[in-house]
């Protein structure tokens, strides 16, 4: 499902990555681990194209990331990125920014459920909620886009132990997701079925 | 006692000579001690700009005099073209982009609103028989696009900042939403708001706490009240309209070249080149 050849990457001195290699099937996991500033979430944003390697190629569900499919090969992904500023004051509106249909709505409640936000809790502000909890509200939004490949950067960061066990346990559930993720969390890095270390 | 007062004709404007122009410029005292006392570093830069002032001002007056005189559409017209290209430039200067990319677009999006204003004050409202009149077309002209100009670098230097500091929010609804329009739109909507906040801010407190220059000067230059008062209420309109348009074909103009191929934002487009 998604596929690095040799792919480097360098910020001038900083060495990011140098012919990484690996084939990541779908349904499989995979978490980049190591240390702050070595550079995890550029690793997440070339697999999305918004970074462009140095050498070497990217391959999703078959096809190497060119102009041509890079928009195709979005519509595979969801990216949740860390501690992101939205310009929303709720979930509704967060839902209405990314433009969700009805059963794209469907499922947001249903990750909310799961999420362990409270029916009393959806309709609040983000200003009336907890730095978790929005994360959480964030997550939910974006596990209802339902595509098949996440990328998730150091997404249980915010979360107590419960949240994180709440969260394993839904991300566990998904049937068929292809996930890459970035994290310090040793209990979110256990339940990885594979992981690169920076 | 009676107070004596000078009787002028409606019809005449007392005129400044250049020793009391001169005593004006005394009042920049006050400014100078407060940048001073306040350790303001903008003294240098005000002298200047006062200066260029007027150079620029005097300038115009002789360049007016023989433009007014000739009257040609065709010199008028390129008047008007060479004010909008400093306005495009100087847009491009003072938000700190690359010349190579922005010039020719953010002049386009100037004489494209200006065309469409012209022709429909000029020669729709006013009515006039000769729609490049020097006399209304080059200060109604300047008048919205100084205006403009001033909401523009607000608007535009919003957008760039925002992208440049909010990536990840535009990756993250480009990605996550349904189209690059939609990633756009908050980053467009905030600089729109931003650009033509002040205009709104004026207009609507404009004849309680401000007098407007072209409607003072109108007065001044002999015109009844009401005459004024209507042409100032066309050149807000004028000025809003045209600000809006300037803005709005800019942004649509600049992103055609602030995206490469992957829809990712070209670093260097960013850079700022003050």
């Amino acid at each position: 499902m998604i596929k690095f050849e040799n792919v480097s990457l360098r910020f001038g001195e900083l060495v990011i990555c140098e012919n990484l290699s690996f084939d990541l099937d779908q349904g499989g996991s995979l978490c980049l681990s190591g240390p702050s500033g070595k550079g995890k979430s550029s690793l997440l944003k070339l697999i999305l194209g918004i970074i462009k390697p140095d050498s070497g190629k990217i391959f999703i569900d078959g096809k190497e990331l060119n102009a041509t499919n890079i928009f195709d090969a979005r519509k595979k992904i969801v990216w949740l990125p860390q501690n992101i500023h939205l310009p929303v004051n709720s979930g509704k509106e967060l839902t209405e920014l990314l433009d969700f249909q009805s059963e794209n709505l469907e499922l947001y409640h249903h990750y909310l459920d799961q999420l362990g936000i409270a029916s009393n809790g959806k309709e609040k502000l983000f200003t009336e909620v907890s730095g978790g909890q929005k994360q959480r509200m964030v997550m939910a939004a974006c596990l209802s886009l339902d595509k098949p490949i996440l990328l998730l950067d150091e997404p249980v960061s915010a979360l107590d132990d419960d949240s994180i066990d709440q969260f394993i346990h839904v991300i566990n559930g998904l049937k068929g997701k292809t996930i890459v993720s970035t994290s310090h969390n040793k209990r979110w890095i256990e339940q990885c079925s594979s992981i690169i270390k920076l | 006692m009676f107070k004596h007062y000078q009787i002028i004709n409606m019809n005449e404007t007392l005129d400044i000579s250049i020793y009391s122009l001169a005593l004006g410029f005394l009042l920049m005292v006050l400014p100078i001690i407060g940048f001073i006392y306040f350790k303001v570093r903008i003294i240098k830069e005000t002298l200047i700009s006062i200066l260029r002032m007027i150079i620029q001002l005097s300038l115009i007056a002789v360049y007016l005099e023989y433009i007014f005189e000739w009257n040609n559409a065709w010199i008028n017209a390129s008047w008007v073209i060479a004010m909008v290209m400093v306005g495009a430039y100087t847009t491009v200067k003072r938000v700190g982009l690359n010349y190579k990319y922005f010039l020719l677009p953010f002049f386009i999006a100037g004489f494209t609103s200006i065309v469409i204003l012209d022709a429909f004050f000029l020669g729709w409202i006013i009515r006039l028989d000769y729609v490049f009149d020097a006399r209304y077309f080059i200060p109604i002209t300047g008048m919205v696009l100084g205006n403009a100009l001033n909401h523009n670098i607000v608007g535009v230097s919003n957008y760039f900042d925002r992208l440049d500091k909010e990536q990840d929010l535009y990756y993250f609804l480009l990605i996550n939403g349904s189209s690059r329009k939609k990633a756009l739109e908050p980053f467009i909507s905030s600089s729109i708001r931003k650009g033509l906040n002040p205009l709104i801010a004026t207009m609507s407190v404009i004849g309680l706490i401000s007098l407007p220059g072209m409607m003072t000067g109108q007065i001044l230059g002999g015109s009844s009240p009401v005459v004024a008062i209507k042409y100032q209420i066309l050149i807000m309109l004028a000025v809003f309209v045209g600000s809006t348009l300037n803005l709005m074909i800019c942004i649509l103009l600049a992103n055609r070249h602030i995206f490469d191929s992957f829809g990712s934002i070209k670093p260097n487009i960013l850079k700022k080149t003050r």
